[in-house]
Order: structure tokens, then sequence, then C-alpha cells
């Protein structure tokens, strides 16, 4: 009789690592915009108090953490999970799916339209963040980038170049002094 | 608007198609309380699947066990082999990477594991009354239409229940394009099939319909690019239309042409597919020739809006039927020209007649004998 094998597949750990890299980038992004950009703050704003989400990949991570402090600042709070109090869960279904999101062949609305994400937590919580991750991802990407991986990119009435310009450099460097 | 009219449908499979859609099956297995899935593939599984498909399970934690030992006949002591090692492994869900015998193998182990502990009984008495266990399809472009449905088919013995339905059915696109020009030819035509005989029922309900018609729309828009073109769209689209024609079939009792076809290729082994591919057309002739009118949407599905909205309302029927015939003569190198030029002789239609109505009685010998005797010569039309 024939032995049939069983397979045990292979880890992904470039593509874990890029999206750990992603996701620690962007979540340090997100405190620096909550500084800088007045609608990122607007919906955080409109965010209860103690909110604090996680963004990963299941089932073995990455994951970024982001939260409101008692004094009401934004802060990225690392990628473990442990201790933390969270509101909302955000997660993307598998590393695949994670990396069509962070190198932009998709962007975070059509992949949640697309069922690549599942979220614990409120709807339009979710829905805030993935506006908020769309501004912040104007704002840290070229244009043309950016036009795949958000919804809409904003008209020169809603962002003008010379606030985008000058945003993005703030932000830039808060991001990555971590400030 | 057609009046509504009593009616009950059931599609028990949740449906992931498109890019990277492979990798979501480890998180619906858990889902499903699964863990450790065995794998059913044709011996002749490519190398390039069984890496696309290993691959896709990367990073999940989860391992499997792939039965690879599958051959073109759907067989009991496949089913029961692949029944054993299942449980020898300690596996907890079947995922049939193929179609046709490797999925009916799939729902015949998955019979013998929920239903007989001994693993012994599989004959179409056997009462299938409870789920069983999660039952995952992926189609690699060669459905023969009783996939995505209630129904196997194992040893010539037809099995039919609501918890025969796959618990999942992913469809990829770096799987389906590598299917062959016969393969995709055949599933269309199974399709095509499928969803016309359950839409043109007097009884057919409105759920049925509409896979019916999704399904025919999409093999008539991508049966040219997928064959002729290969393109990755295109043959995503004409597995999904697959799919959706194996539903709404599930949804309708069996019909003449799908049964008179399967009778044909049980008795002297031609291709059903290809039979259906002959018969159609004539049965939906005859059908228009007996007064009982093809329904007008057959047109709207098969030609779109356009064509539908500048055709006066008399001539829509037929030309529905016409555009069958236009999208059938595109096949014309798998689809036979009669049934006298597949070598079969006269004498013999009876004798399909009477087995045909041997397996679904719902259907009058005469009628099979007059669709036989009109697909016989072509020239005698």
């Amino acid at each position: 009789m024939k032995i049939y094998e069983e397979i045990k597949p292979k880890k992904k750990p470039i593509k874990k690592i890029y999206v750990a890299a992603m996701l620690w980038f962007v979540g340090r992004a997100i405190q620096a915009a909550a500084k800088t950009d007045k609608n990122v703050k607007e919906e955080f704003k409109n965010l209860r108090d103690d909110f604090a989400f996680s963004l990963g990949v299941v089932p073995n991570g990455p994951v970024m953490i982001v939260g409101k402090t008692k004094e009401g600042k934004v802060k990225y709070q690392g990628w473990s999970k442990k201790g933390q109090k969270l509101t909302l869960e955000m997660n993307i279904k598998n590393i695949e799916a994670a990396m069509l999101v962070f190198t932009f062949q998709e962007s975070t609305s059509v992949a949640f339209a697309r069922n690549r994400f599942f979220v614990t937590g409120d709807l339009p919580d979710a829905l805030a963040v993935v506006r908020i991750l769309d501004l912040v991802e104007v704002y840290l990407l070229p244009k043309i980038i950016t036009k795949l991986a958000v919804k809409r990119y904003p008209k020169w009435s809603e962002l003008n170049p010379i606030k985008k310009y000058v945003n993005r450099i703030i932000i830039y460097v808060r991001t990555i002094l971590g400030v | 608007m057609e009046k509504l009219k009593d009616y009950s449908f059931l599609c028990q499979p949740k449906i992931i198609s498109g890019k990277k859609s492979l990798e979501g099956i480890p998180l619906e297995l858990s889902d499903l309380n699964a863990s450790k899935p065995l794998v059913l593939a044709m011996n002749n599984i490519s190398d390039k699947h069984r890496k696309t498909f290993t691959k896709a399970f990367g990073d999940s934690n989860m391992s499997f066990t792939l039965f690879d030992g599958i051959g073109q006949y759907a067989g009991v002591t496949a089913a029961r082999e692949a029944a054993i090692l299942f449980r020898e492994r300690g596996c907890d869900a079947l995922i049939a990477l193929g179609d046709g015998p490797v999925m009916n193998i799939a729902k015949g182990a998955n019979i013998l594991l929920s239903m007989d502990k001994h693993l012994h009984k599989l004959t179409n008495d056997v009462e299938i009354n409870q789920h069983m266990k999660p039952l995952v399809y992926v189609p690699l472009g060669a459905a023969m239409g009783l996939e995505a449905t209630s129904k196997a088919d194992i040893d010539l013995n037809l099995y039919d229940s609501p918890f025969l339905y796959p618990d999942l059915i992913v469809i990829d696109d770096r799987l389906v394009i590598d299917a062959s020009v016969e393969d995709m030819n055949y599933s269309a035509l199974m399709a095509l099939t499928g969803s016309i005989e359950s839409s043109s029922l007097e009884l057919s309900n409105p759920m049925a319909d509409s896979y019916a018609h999704a399904s025919l729309a999409y093999i008539s828009e991508n049966i040219t690019k997928g064959i002729k073109k290969k393109k990755k769209n295109s043959c995503l689209a004409l597995a999904n239309g697959a799919v959706m024609g194996s539903i709404a079939y599930s949804n309708a009792p069996e019909g003449i042409v799908y049964t008179t076809s399967k009778a044909i290729e049980r008795l002297l082994g031609h291709s059903a597919a290809a039979v259906a591919g002959l018969l159609l057309p004539h049965w939906l002739e005859l059908k228009s020739a007996d007064k009982k009118p093809v329904r007008d949407v057959l047109m709207l599905a098969l030609g779109g809006f356009d064509v539908y909205s500048s055709t006066p309302k008399k001539e829509r029927p037929h030309g529905g039927v016409n555009l069958l015939e236009d999208l059938i003569h595109n096949m014309d190198d798998y689809v036979p020209l009669d049934l006298k030029s597949l070598n079969i002789p006269q004498y013999k239609l009876k004798e399909i007649a009477q087995y045909a109505t041997e397996t679904n009685s719902t259907i009058k010998k005469k009628d099979i004998l007059t669709l036989l005797e009109r697909a016989y010569d072509r020239e005698e039309i």
C-alpha cells in the first residue's frame, strides 16, 4: 500500500518581517499624525476615551496596538496584546492577505469588502480606523502609490499640497523619533 | 414579472473566490472546529498545484495528509481507503483538491466516516441524516456537474442528501487557469445543462433562477476568452459559473438531458458533457415545437440586456435557443455532430431510454426516445 505523506507547510518569515516592519511604522505614524493632522485628531476625538485597537495577522501575528492614554493622547503601544484592554481588534485573515494590503496591491477598504479582515468590536470604530489609515497613508506615501492604497485620494480643496508636504515632513520626523 | 410560487431552496456552502483565496482555508477550517484535514487529489496532480496548495497553508500552524491515490473512476474502494487513512492519521476534515472523481470520493469517504463506524457500508440505501465531517471543495476547472451539489456518484450509485453539500468552496485563479481546454469545455457544457434544465421547469424557483442565470451569463461571456486566451479572470468566471450551475441543478429535479447523457455515459462510455451539449438544443427545440415555450430569460442570460431589449418579445424564446446553439457551436470540437457520429447503433436508443427511465422515473420513456431519435442523425432533421 502506498504511504501517504503528512505535509507540514513551511513558515513565511520574510513576509512576516516585512508586515511587522510596516505595522511598526504605521503604528508610530498614526501616533504622529494624531498630533499633526486635524482630521486624524478629530477622528480620535470622536472615539471613546478608553479606545485601543489592534491591527494584526492571524494566527501568528505580527500585531500593532494603538490606543488613547488617560490624558487623551494617541499612543502606539507596541505589538504585545498581553495586559492590553482592547476595544477593537482588526485581524487580517492570513499573511498573504496582509501582503496584498501592505504592498498596496489592494486598498484597505477593498480588502475589507473582499472579506480579508475580521473585526471584534464596533463596526463604526473599525471604519473610523480605516479612515485614519487612509489619511496616514496619504502622508506617508507618494501620490502614485497612495492612489492604489486608499479608496479616494483627497482633492486640493480637502488637503492643499503645501500643508500636505509640511505635515508629511513633521509626521516622518515624529514617526522616526517616536515623539 | 412572473407570479411568485411557493418554493424551497438550499445552498449550504460558503464560497470564497479570487486572488489568494486558498490561503483562507485554514481559518475557515478552524471556524468549523477542524485543524487537521485529509486532502484528496488525483494520482496525476501536477507539481504546480501541489506546491501552490501546500504554500497556501504556510504559517497557518496546520498540517495535512495528502491522499493522492485517486484515479479516473470514483469507486467504493478508494472512498474506503481514504476513510481508513482519515482515521489512522486522526484527521478531522476533508478537502477535495480536484473535481469529478476526487469530490465524489471525498463525499463517499465522508458518508463512511459519519454513518458507519466500521467503514464498510456504502450502498445507496444508506440513510444520510446528520451533519458530517467538514468538507471543502477546491475546483481545478474540470467540474462534472455534481461537485457543488447535494449529490454524489460513487460506483454508479447516486447518493442524494442535503448533508452532502460541501461546507466550503474555494475557487482560486492560480489553480483553475491550468485546466485543459477539453476539461473547460466539458465543465461549461455540464453547467449549461444544469442551469438551463433547472430554470426551464414550470416549477423553477427565483433563487435557483438567479444562480442559473448568473451561471449562463458567466459561461457565455467568458468561454472564448477562458479557452482561447487563458485569461485568469475568465477561467475564474468559468469555474464560478460551473459552481453556480451545480447549485441551481441541485435545487431542481434531474432533467431529461442530464439523465439521458448520464445514461449514455454509463452504458457506452461517451462523455456525458459532450452528449449533453448535443442534446440540449434539440430538447429546447422540441419543447418549443410542443407549445411549451422556452422562457425568454434564456436570451437575457446568454445575450445580455442589449440583445434582449432590442429583440421583439415574441422572438426572444427562439432567439435564446439560437444563442445557445451559437455558444455550443463554438465548442464544436468537443460536441458530436449527432449520435450517429458517435457510432451508436440505432437499436441502442431504446436500451438507453429504458436505462434512463430506470434511473429517473419522473421522465417518460417516450420523451427520451423522441429526443434521442431527433439527435440521432443530423441529416434527417
